[in-house]
């Protein structure tokens, strides 16, 4: 049952978002795996490099903004597309300015998630 | 990661609210053969179990190697006839193959994988084939609900079905109710009788029953708490539950505690009204304008007074409709007032207003202070005003009595000048001692010090006489005294008459001196002159002896004495014979001896003077006097007598008359009439200048009678008794009648000459027509004239002598005659008495006060004191002065402070009402005076502070304050009372208690009629509650919509993958509840983000990004989008041409969004909405219309207020929280635009809003 690839990190500290965004991607037919923290994330993107990563801008503990800058600035990961989530309308620009691809806003459309999710991974 | 210990008891609590699938997992869990307590579970497995237990399909879950069995309710539902239950939490393997089968047949998809927190898949999810909708439990199934409810930090309860089953109270509700978590489980009605007779229980019925909702603002209610029954307030909120057959079960109740607010408000509401009545009352003029045009909203009586408009033609009127005189000169101001939103200030600013039916200039003192909103924004002017045009009149009479004194003093003939400052500095020098005593010009002395132009002052007691008349401010006099003035021609010596008066500052200090001098130097030198002269003629007489002779007419025998012999030169005295004696005669003066010889036979008496010339070289003059002795027929006998060498004398003699003559000469030349007199009065001598004067000369004698004048007689003759018998200096100011008839003023004097023994032998007097100086006092009178105040003007006598034309008027009023001067003559006393002829109360103090003043032992006398005609109360103040002058006297002025005294009075009484209504008022009240210093608290200080007046009066309040906000409330205040600026400032006060509450204190300086800065009353609030509940209801606000977002993110996508997953298929109803629910959900984002809006422009945090747009393009695209959805209106769209704009798009679609489902929603009956787009002037305005319910004309502002909503008809409600439309005007407002509305109720509304059109 291990999916021998993987094609969407998704990083969102809420359980219940994180779940409802798989399930949402899932059904698009896209594999993908939850992760609820900063560490988890870092060390599975160590050995494995996803097609996308979805990451929630406020996680517990640490801001989305930085791990993104961190990511951008590696040669290793800034390839990977990032798009980032917020409940905070006006978070968008500072998001962008961080290095990320696309923000969505929460709540947002399934249709807006797997439309911009389909246009960072081709 | 979050550990399962810190979350055990979250997720227990989930499940116990999670129907039976978590009641059964809780007690099955942990048994042998199951899976771990939950306590033990990883978070992803309590993710995945709470997700699928909050599903409406059934779903299994599995986890591990050991698959262990995790079915959710509605899986049980469907597995009941295999029991399910009994095998929550067990292995796949050890269920019966019965249930395996049932599992594997209502599987409807591929089971999809669980993973673990490493990424690891360690389960399934299998979804069931559901069961067809059944009737169901009355059961919410949300169990976040319970959680959201139990930790809302607004009261909220849950109620079920129709009987109210209390099934939810969180803590916030029981504490209200006064009750424990016994209630829950029990009915609404029997937990809470008391409220059985209240409407509330009948109204969660009413919502139950028609699924409506019920909110209320300001709610009030009884409630028991501590065995006290206690009215609270409440914004309520109820809301039908619905279970998941979309039938409702239950009802929802927030309430929200608002009833310090609503006290605050009311207290508030009831201190607004006092402040209103304050101001009616003050006895300064307050008036309130409004809007661009200064329509006056209020203004009290003493502002009407000032304008003389009644209130009824000014209230309501735009200002300068109603003053159009006054448009010039006070709209700039006000305009820039609106403009600035700073005050503007004015001191005795002229106006000219139509007052008694004429345009009067009038000045005041006056502040206009902006009105500002409660969004900053500037509504208003209040003018806080006080006419000063008496004050101002009677200043620039003073200015111009100041020139006047200014010019009399330069044109004075007698020499003054005026130093100022302990320097001495030469302020004025008039011509007559700048040219005739000083000898110097004016620019070389004006503005220097006195001892820099005069150094050779320096050793003459002068600067000390200055020195000591500067500091003790004691007139000092002195005559005939000697100064050395070194001129631009030399030095001279002068005898002056001389007089320092100290000069005083309006505040009473000594500021200058004013110098008089009269030169008496030639009056001096004549004098000396005199005394020389008749020295010698005493030693000449003294010096000279009598020599003797006797002749017998009979013998014609001649014998003498020896000092005879000597006198003569005839040293050989035997044969001495008359004829030798006759011989020595100088033959000039032979005659006058033969006269004087006959005339002797005949009287008896010899006497004559002649020459003699006892040598031929010498002369010699003698007086001879002799008697003859006759016999008894006629025939002369004998002649003896004596004669006496008068030699000196005669030269002496000469020498007066020529020193007489000298001085007639001097006498002549001098400007004012000379004369001498002899020890009675009788003059001897005059001056030429008698041929000016009338008839002073009858029959050859000197007769002063006839030129004085007859009212000035009395005092001369009485004047001139005194000094005869006292034998000293004779001064008398008298007019004289002059040859032509006039009178005019004379200074007489005449100093008596004594005689070795001190007896007057002489007296020299002059007088001097001083009419010029007299003139310039009546001059000054004329200045007094014009003075308001009441003057007379009393000699040492307490007489007056004379008086103001105000003094005139004042006792006509009282009754005394109007005639000119009727006042003049008599005593003072007089004026003391009143109508009744008794004397006044004051008179003992005033005639005290004026006798203090005469005597020099104060400088001067006041006293207020009432003067009450039996028409009219009115108050005087009495100043009492001496006259600055030779002689003495005093100046008495009658000030009218009436006006005065009647606002002080009725500043006392407003004073006293004041204390007592600020006692009553539940906010703390303070007063401080001018320079801040606290005099004045009411009761609820004390109470709130514990602390007494003594520890908190002046700076004492500052050790209630809570330290961090110390330093800045001190600052704010001191800046304050520095600039007279209103003070307003939140913050901590401790309580008795030690608690620190929040206050607003707000503080307004007053000020007296003349704009001057009286004392401040403050109040303050205390806003602690309201403070925390503020704070609290934004925080939550803030937090809630954020919180909810998150659950309804995760709602959303669920709702919106399963019409994906079920979109096209036959499940109708389930497609149907799908897109009900997505409607509801969409609904609910709305409300949250229009939530988040409300609390980001009440933070300022309303972010805009304008762009340009057309309008017209703006507004069909949203139209377009509306129709769509709404099948029930038909949205017409008519635009009239390009509506460029600039912009926030998403914000201005918003707007249109607002305006359009509100004209929607409250049209039910009608089926038309118009949408118009039209540019008018500079402005694009945008209006919607609806045919509904309508809006009455009193609701047209509220309805743009927060949290207000439309009330239908009877229960009819419309559901939202009221925010909409503050919503709409806020962004409008921030783009520079207007909102508004026109509507008639039940014919329906028209709401606009505009934005200014974009020009470039």
């Amino acid at each position: 049952m291990v999916p021998t690839t993987i094609d969407i990190f998704i990083v969102d500290d809420n359980e219940d978002i994180s779940a409802m965004m798989q399930s949402v991607l899932q059904f698009a037919g896209y594999s993908s795996n939850v992760f609820t923290s900063k560490t988890h994330f870092l060390q599975a993107l160590n050995s494995t490099k996803p097609r996308l990563i979805v990451m929630d801008m406020l996680l517990s503990g640490a801001d989305g903004r930085d791990i993104c800058r961190d990511l951008k600035a590696d040669p290793g990961t800034r390839d990977i597309p990032l798009m980032m989530i917020s409940a905070h309308p006006d978070a968008e620009e500072t998001c962008r300015q961080a290095g990320a691809d696309e923000f969505l806003e929460k709540p947002f459309e399934i249709d807006a998630l797997l439309a911009k999710a389909a246009l960072l991974v081709n | 990661m979050k550990t399962a210990s810190t979350n055990a008891y979250s997720f227990a609590t989930i499940l116990e609210k999670s129907g039976n699938a978590g009641k059964l997992l809780l007690q099955q869990a942990g048994m042998p053969g199951n899976i771990e307590p939950v306590e033990n579970w990883p978070v992803a497995l309590r993710i995945a179990f709470a997700t699928a237990v909050a599903n409406f399909s059934p779903q299994v879950l599995t986890w591990s190697a050991a698959q262990f069995f995790l079915p959710n309710n509605a899986a049980l539902e469907l597995l009941k006839k295999q029991n399910a239950c009994t095998f929550m939490g067990a292995a796949f393997a050890s269920l019966p193959q019965e249930l395996r089968e049932a599992i594997a047949n209502h599987s409807i998809t591929p089971a999809s994988p669980v993973y673990d927190e490493y990424g690891i898949a360690n389960g399934e999810l299998i979804h069931l084939q559901p069961l067809a909708a059944s009737g169901g439990k009355a059961r919410v199934a949300i169990p976040d609900l319970y959680h959201v409810i139990e930790i809302a930090p607004v009261p909220a309860a849950l109620y079920l079905g129709e009987e109210m089953w209390i099934e939810l109270a969180n803590a916030e509700v029981l504490k209200i109710w006064g009750r424990d978590k016994s209630v829950i489980g029990q009915r609404l009605e029997d937990a809470l009788p008391e409220l059985r007779t209240q409407p509330f229980i009948q109204l969660l019925k009413e919502v139950y029953r028609t699924g409506k909702p019920f909110e209320g603002k300001d709610v009030p209610a009884w409630i028991e708490t501590d065995g006290r029954i206690e009215m609270t307030y409440f914004d309520l909120i109820y809301k039908a539950v619905h279970d998941h057959t979309g039938a409702i079960c239950g009802v929802l109740a927030m309430g929200y505690n608002v009833t310090q607010q609503v006290l605050a408000r009311k207290q508030l509401e009831e201190s607004e009204l006092r402040f209103r009545n304050t101001v009616l009352q003050a006895p300064v003029g307050i008036t309130i304008f409004r809007g661009p045009d200064f329509v006056v909203e209020m203004a009290n009586e003493a502002y009407l007074e000032l304008i003389d408009r009644p209130e009824k033609d000014f209230v309501g009127k735009p200002l300068f409709e109603v003053l159009p005189e006054v448009e010039t000169f006070v709209k700039p101001l006000l305009k820039n007032v609106l403009r600035s939103g700073e005050p503007a200030f004015g001191v005795e600013f002229e106006v000219p207003i139509k007052r008694h039916g004429k345009i009067e200039t009038t000045y005041f003192n006056f502040v206009y202070q902006p009105m500002r909103e409660a969004d900053g924004s500037i509504g208003g002017i209040i003018v806080i005003a006080s006419e000063v045009t008496r004050q101002v009149e009677a200043k620039k009479d003073l200015e111009a009595t100041a020139r006047q004194f200014r010019h009399i003093v330069k044109q004075s003939p007698i020499a003054m000048t005026v130093l100022r400052g302990p320097q001495f500095i030469i302020e004025m020098a008039n011509d007559e001692l700048l040219q005739n005593i000083w000898r110097k010009n004016e620019s070389e002395v004006l503005g220097r010090p006195l001892l820099d132009v005069f150094p050779e002052l320096i050793g003459q007691p002068y600067p000390r006489l200055l020195e000591y008349v500067f500091t003790t401010g004691v007139t000092h006099r002195e005559k005939e005294a000697t100064a050395d003035v070194v001129g631009n021609d030399g030095l001279r010596r002068f005898y002056l008459d001389f007089e320092y008066s100290p000069l005083f500052s309006p505040d009473g200090e000594i500021s200058g001196i004013m110098i008089t001098v009269y030169d008496v130097t030639e009056n001096v030198v004549v004098k000396q002159k005199i005394q020389d002269a008749e020295e010698r003629v005493r030693f000449a007489v003294q010096a000279s002896e009598l020599g003797t002779f006797e002749l017998d007419f009979s013998t014609n025998a001649f014998s003498t004495s020896d000092r005879f012999r000597r006198v003569m030169g005839l040293e050989s005295a035997e044969d001495l014979s008359h004829a030798v004696v006759l011989a020595r005669v100088h033959p000039d003066d032979l005659p006058i001896r033969n006269a004087a010889m006959a005339k002797a036979l005949t009287t008896g008496n010899l006497e004559y003077e002649v020459r003699i010339t006892p040598t031929a070289s010498s002369q010699t003059w003698i007086r001879v006097k002799g008697k003859i002795r006759f016999d008894a027929t006629g025939q002369p006998l004998k002649l003896s007598g004596g004669i006496m060498d008068i030699t000196h004398e005669k030269l002496a003699h000469a020498l007066v008359e020529e020193s007489e003559r000298k001085l007639q000469d001097l006498a002549n030349s001098m400007p004012q009439l000379v004369w001498m007199s002899e020890p009675d009065g009788s003059v001897s001598y005059y001056n030429d200048r008698v041929g000016e004067y009338g008839a002073v000369m009858k029959d050859g004698r000197w007769n002063w009678e006839p030129i004085i004048f007859e009212d000035d007689f009395p005092a001369t003759t009485s004047e001139w008794e005194r000094a005869s018998i006292e034998k000293i200096p004779y001064t008398i100011e008298h007019r004289l009648r002059m040859a032509d008839g006039s009178l005019r003023w004379h200074l007489t004097r005449a100093f008596p000459q004594f005689d070795a023994s001190g007896n007057v032998v002489k007296w020299y007097g002059t007088a001097t027509d001083i009419h010029s100086v007299k003139s310039v006092e009546e001059r000054t009178i004329g200045i007094l004239d014009s003075i308001t105040a009441h003057i007379a003007v009393l000699n040492r006598e307490g007489i007056i002598i004379a008086v103001n034309r105000s003094w005139n008027r004042f006792g006509d009023e009282n009754g005394a005659s109007a005639l000119e001067n009727a006042w003049v003559g008599q005593n003072y006393l007089e004026v003391l008495r009143n109508s009744s002829g008794e004397y006044a109360e004051e008179a003992p103090v005033v005639l005290a006060g004026i006798e203090a003043v005469i005597n020099g032992k104060v400088d001067h006398f006041s006293l207020e004191y009432p003067c009450h005609s039996p028409s009219k109360n009115r108050w005087f103040l009495l100043h009492v002065s001496l006259l600055q002058y030779e002689n003495g006297g005093v100046v008495v002025s009658h000030t009218d402070i009436t006006d005065r005294r009647v606002s002080e009075e009725a500043m006392k009484k407003s004073e006293e009402k004041f204390r007592s209504l600020s006692n009553s008022v539940p906010q703390h009240v303070w007063t401080a005076d001018a320079n801040g210093s606290i005099n004045f608290y009411n009761q609820s200080v004390f109470e709130f502070s514990g602390l007494p007046m003594e520890e908190l009066k002046g700076d004492g309040w500052t050790r209630l304050i809570h330290p961090d906000d110390l330093t800045e409330n001190i600052r704010r205040w001191e800046k304050s009372i520095g600039e007279s600026e209103p003070f307003l400032f939140e913050h901590r006060f401790r309580r008795h208690d030690g608690e620190y509450r929040w206050h607003l204190s707000r503080a307004l300086p007053q000020f007296d009629e003349q704009g001057i800065l009286q004392m401040w009353v403050g109040t303050s609030t205390d806003i602690d509650d309201i403070k925390r509940h503020e704070q609290q209801k934004d925080d939550f606000i803030k937090m809630a919509s954020h919180e909810l977002k998150t659950p309804v993110t995760s709602i959303k996508g669920y709702i919106q993958l399963l019409q994906k997953i079920y979109q096209g298929t036959a499940h109708n109803t389930l497609n149907n509840y799908l897109s009900t629910i997505d409607k509801q959900v969409q609904k609910l984002t709305k409300l949250i983000t229009d939530l988040l809006d409300v609390t980001r422009i009440e933070t300022g945090a309303l972010q805009l990004f304008p762009q340009s747009f057309d309008m017209n393009e703006l507004a069909a695209s949203m139209v377009q989008d509306l129709q769509h959805a709404v099948p029930t209106h038909r949205i017409s769209l008519q635009t009239t041409g390009p509506a460029p704009v600039v912009a926030d798009q998403d914000r201005i679609s918003q707007v249109l969004v607002n305006y359009i489902t509100n004209a929607i929603k409250y049209s039910p009956a009608a089926d038309t909405v118009i949408v118009k787009v039209d540019r008018q002037g500079s402005e694009i305005v945008v209006s919607v219309q609806d045919f509904g319910i309508g809006i009455a004309p009193s609701e047209f502002q509220r309805i743009f207020e927060r949290f207000y909503r439309a009330q239908g008809k009877e229960e009819q409600t419309y559901s939202g929280f009221g925010i909409g439309l503050f919503i709409v005007q806020e962004i409008i407002s921030r783009h520079n635009g207007r909102t508004w509305v026109e509507s008639e109720k039940d014919k329906g509304s028209t709401f606009y809003f505009s934005l200014p059109v974009n020009l470039s």
